[in-house]
Formats: C-alpha cells, structure tokens, sequence
C-alpha cells in the first residue's frame, strides 16, 4: 500500500484539544440518547396512540406551516432583494427577528397578537374564529419562528444570482411573469429547497413559542416535542423512544442538505 | 428598420444621439467607462435614460424591456444553466407565444444555421465558452429580434474561436445592429459606420473606413492609424483597381469585397526598386512626412492604392532624403497583411430573414 503524500499540516497542535473538547459535547449526549433507547419496547413505544397522535400532528403542521413558508417567503425574499423600500435595513431587521428571539417571547407576541382578549383575536372572535390554542395557533407559531430561515434563503440567493439571466430572457421577449417562473425560480431551486428543509426542520422542533400560544392538547396541539417533554415525567422510556425518532428525523434533514463531502482549504 | 438613437443618461453622464439605417451595422468604439455599454443598456431597457429610441416611429424607451424586441449578445453567454441548449433557443419562440413543438422546431432551426445542432441535448456547461456564444447567438437570433445589440460579443472568448464566431455575425445578423468593440477586425469585418465614444460623448463619427484611416480622436487614433486598402477578396490577394496585394487570409470570404490591413511599421521604405525581396512592392510618391516622437511617418501616393502611410526610424528618414513629391518604393511582407472581408459584402448576400419558416 502507497501512503497518499500529505503537504506540511498549518494547523498547531494545540487546536485539537478545544476542538474534541466541542465535539464531545455535542456527541456525547446523542449518544447517550442512543445507548438509553429501549430498543425492546421500541416498537409497542412509538406506535402508542399518544405517540401516534403526536406524530401525525407534527408532521400535518411542520408541512403545513413550511408550504405557507414557501408561499409567503419567496415574495418577502424577493421585495428585499429587488426593491428599494424605504427603511430597507429596519425592516430586514424586524422580519429577522424571530431567528433570534426566545420561542416563549415569540409565543408571547402570538398571543399578544392573536390571544382572546388581544385587538386581532378578540375581532376575530367576534367572526366566531378563535385562534388561540387550536391547530391552527401550532401553524401559526411554527411559521413565526421558521419564516425568517426562508426569506434569507430566498433573498441570499437571489441576491447571489444577480439579474443578468432575468435581464437576459426579457431581451428575448419574456415579460416579468415568465422571468419568475421560468428562469428566476428555476435558477433559485437548490436554495428555495435547502430553505424549506431548514424551515420544516425548524418548525418540526417548535416547541417554546407553540406550547405558549397554542397550549398542549393531545391531538389538537400536542406536537412531538411538546409530548416528550410531557411524557419526560412519567415515562422516561417513552420520551427517549420519541427522541430518538426527531433526532433520526433531524439527522436525515442534515445529511440531505450539508451532505457534500468539503475538502480541506 | 432605421434605429434613430437620442438618449441622455444623467447618472453616468452621457449624452449621445445617432442614427443607424435600416440593416446597417454600426460599430461604437470607445475606451473604459466611454459609456459604450450604459447606451446599449438604455437601448434594451435595463439602464433608466431619458430622450427616445425610434424604431419605425415608436420611442422604445416607454415600453418594457420585453416588447422592444432588442436582441442582446454579451461577453458572457449567459445560457440558462438549468435548460438544454435547445430549449435555450426555444425560449425566444416560446415566450412569443408559439407551442413547445413549434419553438423547438424553429430552435432546431437555428441551431442548424449556426451549426450547432450537435449540442440540442447538452446542458450548457458541456459546452466550452467559444461554443456557449455560438448558441447565446442562435439564442438571441430565433427571438427575431428587430433590432440586434452585441456588446463585446468576442472579449472573453479563445483566439482561435473569435474568426468563426465573427464569421457567423456576419452572415447571419442581418438586422439592424450595434456592436461595441475594442477590437479592429471587428469594426472593419461587421461595421458599415464606426461611432466613437469618450467620456459619454460622441467625439467622431463616420464610415467605417474613413474613420480607421483618418482617425480623428485620440482614441480612434490609437486602435486604429493602420493603413486600408479595400478590393476585391481572393485566396490569398486583394486586387485594388489593377494592382494585387498579397497577404494571409483572417477569415473565409474569396470572391467578395474586402479591405488589406497592415500597419505603418510593416512598411519598408526604399529609394530604389528592392530586389529578391517581399511580395507586395509598391513605387509611391511622397506627399506628407510628420514626425511623431520617435518615429516619422511617411504618407505617399501610388496610382491604384491611393495614400499608404510607412513609419520609419528618424535616422532612416534622413538618408531618405524625404521631401513632398519624392519617388520611393514601398515593401510590405505578406505576413504582415491581414486580408478581412468587409461589412458591405454581407449586405449583398443577404437571405431572407427566416421569419418565414
């Protein structure tokens, strides 16, 4: 066997000392969470109707809150990159917020907004639709905490692509509709797809911002993450089973999206 | 269709107002930042101008980019990556409006014209840049445009590319068109009118050949100052009212009209007939001599090919004994010569415009 040559390493040696410090930290508590996993009652634990009902629940919403994402973030990223709105940076600013912001903030804010005896809910109310800790209260905080990941997404990549091949496809006659669809979207396709991943990713593990404003009942509001930590306290083999099942979620989501191999530089 | 161009361009302050006639070919020259492509901009629509843009009697500047039809070819291709070569050349029929199968026809089409219909089914980086052009240009022509803008169409691409791309300008651009370059055979070979722009005003303007002979502007001066002599085209031969030039060939083109370019430093100057020596030998009769830093310039007549201008050292001047009216002889290698087709020739040519397949 030929050993491969290697060029002289720049890194000192020292660096690998914090770097498995970190890298421990973050592998040890999944493995952790793999090595508790009744693997035996596996099975009977997550087909459970609780469990089920959480599942079925998560799912419906994370899908529902990442199509709205997509629906309503492409045409946010847009306006930022290709329009010239008056206090462009503040408003950036205030869209991005809910990256930043603690769920149970934004939760608080859901509620301020669309509660019972908020301006917004309470006219709704008056409509006879309530908002407030129903299914649609789960959608809702999902989209709030996960809509920022698509605008940057979206207006990233659209600001990385610049505008020749639009300006290009109108000098062959498309006008502004056909550009969108047949050369600005299709150019913005990987991005529009790795941004929906982390959207749905994100509103998958909702948890802060959901129980706040949408509250915990069973089938209507308890999303997975809620019913981990809710079955935490009486069933600790149940709460690892449904862990292990977000983490091999999360852990496909990851490989899907960062999965090319990078070479060192 | 005559192309009447008026714009103002504040921003980049550029004032300019030209004309191109119906088919005709009109080369903008210019150094960095003239202005060149901000006025091409304001002509398809991306760059805000004031004043019009007449194209029969409508001021293009008040309709949207995708209803002036105005064809663009840039430096890069600018192929949409996501779409076969083919459907990047139906994209222009398509958005007209015609089915899927029929803008694929009329794609395949032009694809044969420019011959590269062995690429329909790559994607666009299979393709090597000197090829991206060739289908960037069949791209833009099945758009029909009416008005065909190239913006230094042949800057990033390989030498050796450059002569069959300009070949395929020249045979199949038949609209009325603007080309900016930086490059000399690109005036000479696709340019009817050459306009020069500098710091976003028009500084001379005029045929092709007169303003390549005669520059005026310092900058026309500097890419140009070469001596012309047009003709009919052979192999290797330009024959000029009886007299037959001899030199290499750039692009395809016997039979037609043409122009022999070489420049002054490629003229040798004797006092007497050289023997055993280049091919193209020429007794001339000296009209101007001006110095010019550390060259003198020596313009003489000869009978056939009218003034030809020979750049010698200062020293040699001197043992010339150079005064108006003296007979010399000029020499020119044959390899010095670039023999180009010229604009004009296409005109004669011309097949009908392929609206009608």
């Amino acid at each position: 066997m030929t050993r491969q040559p290697t060029a002289p390493s720049a890194t000192p040696a020292w660096i690998w000392l914090p770097a498995g410090f970190g890298a421990l930290l973050l592998v040890v508590p999944l493995v952790a969470t793999v090595v508790d996993v009744p693997w035996a009652d596996l099975p009977e634990l997550l087909t459970s109707d609780a469990s089920r009902q959480a599942l079925s629940l998560s799912l419906r919403t994370a899908l529902g809150s990442t199509a709205l994402c997509i629906a309503l973030g492409t045409p946010m990223g847009w306006v930022l990159a290709r329009t010239h709105l008056p206090a462009q940076r503040l408003i950036r600013t205030v869209v991005l917020l809910p990256m930043v912001l603690p769920p149970v903030v934004s939760g608080m804010a859901l509620l301020a907004a669309f509660g019972r005896n908020s301006l917004l809910g309470g006219a709704l109310e008056g409509f006879g639709i309530r908002i407030g800790f129903t299914t649609v209260a789960v959608v809702l905080a999902q989209m709030f905490v996960s809509l920022p990941f698509m605008v940057l997404g979206v207006e990233g990549a659209l600001r990385t692509q610049g505008v020749d091949h639009e300006r290009t496809a109108a000098t062959l006659g498309a006008g502004p509709g056909r550009v969108l669809t047949r050369v600005t979207l299709p150019l913005i396709a990987p991005a529009l797809r790795s941004a929906s991943v982390l959207c749905f990713a994100r509103a998958l593990g909702e948890f802060g911002a959901t129980i706040t404003f949408a509250g915990s009942f069973p089938g209507i509001t308890r999303t997975l993450p809620l019913e981990v930590y809710l079955v935490r306290e009486s069933d600790m083999d149940a709460a690892i089973a449904l862990s292990l099942l977000l983490l091999v979620v999360a852990g496909v989501i990851v490989a899907a999206t960062h999965a090319q191999p990078r070479r060192p530089v | 269709m005559t192309l009447e161009v008026d714009v103002r361009i504040p921003r980049a302050d550029i004032e300019a107002a030209f004309e191109v006639a119906d088919d005709d070919t009109a080369a903008i020259l210019g150094p960095n930042g003239a202005g060149k492509s901000s006025i091409l901009g304001a002509i398809t629509g991306t760059v805000a101008a004031t004043g019009q843009v007449l194209l029969h009697g409508q001021n293009l500047l008040g309709l949207p980019p995708h209803r002036r039809r105005v064809g663009l070819l840039g430096q890069r291709a600018l192929l949409f990556p996501h779409l076969s070569v083919l459907d990047n050349v139906a994209f222009g029929p398509r958005s007209a409006g015609h089915s899927r199968r029929r803008a694929r026809a009329i794609a395949g089409e032009w694809l044969e014209r420019l011959e590269a219909s062995h690429w329909a089914d790559r994607r666009p980086d299979q393709l090597s840049g000197g090829q991206q052009q060739r289908v960037a240009m069949a791209r833009a022509l099945a758009a029909e445009p009416d008005v065909m803008l190239l913006d230094e169409p042949f800057a990033a691409i390989d030498a050796e590319a450059i002569d069959g791309l300009r070949t395929l300008v020249r045979r199949h651009v038949n609209t009325t068109c603007i080309i900016v370059t930086h490059d000399l055979p690109d005036a000479l070979t696709l340019a009817d009118r050459v306009i020069v722009l500098d710091e976003g005003r028009i500084v001379e303007e005029g045929r092709t050949t007169e303003v390549l002979t005669r520059p005026r502007s310092r900058f026309a001066a500097r890419i140009a100052g070469v001596n012309l002599v047009t003709g009919t085209l052979a192999d290797m031969t330009l024959t000029c009212a009886g007299t037959t030039v001899t030199g290499r060939p750039v692009e395809d083109g016997p039979g037609s009209h043409g122009v022999a370019v070489f420049p002054p430093r490629a003229v040798a100057v004797y006092p007497t007939r050289p023997h055993g020596s280049p091919r193209n030998t020429w007794p001339v009769e000296v009209c101007t001599v001006r110095s010019d830093g550390p060259g003198v310039f020596v313009t003489a007549n000869h009978p056939d090919l009218g003034e030809v201008t020979a750049e010698v050292t200062s020293s040699a001047a001197a043992e010339l004994d150079l005064q108006v009216g003296t007979h010399l002889w000029f020499a020119v290698k044959a390899q010095e010569v670039d023999l180009l087709p010229r604009a004009r020739q296409h005109r004669a040519q011309r097949r009908p415009r392929p609206s009608a397949i």
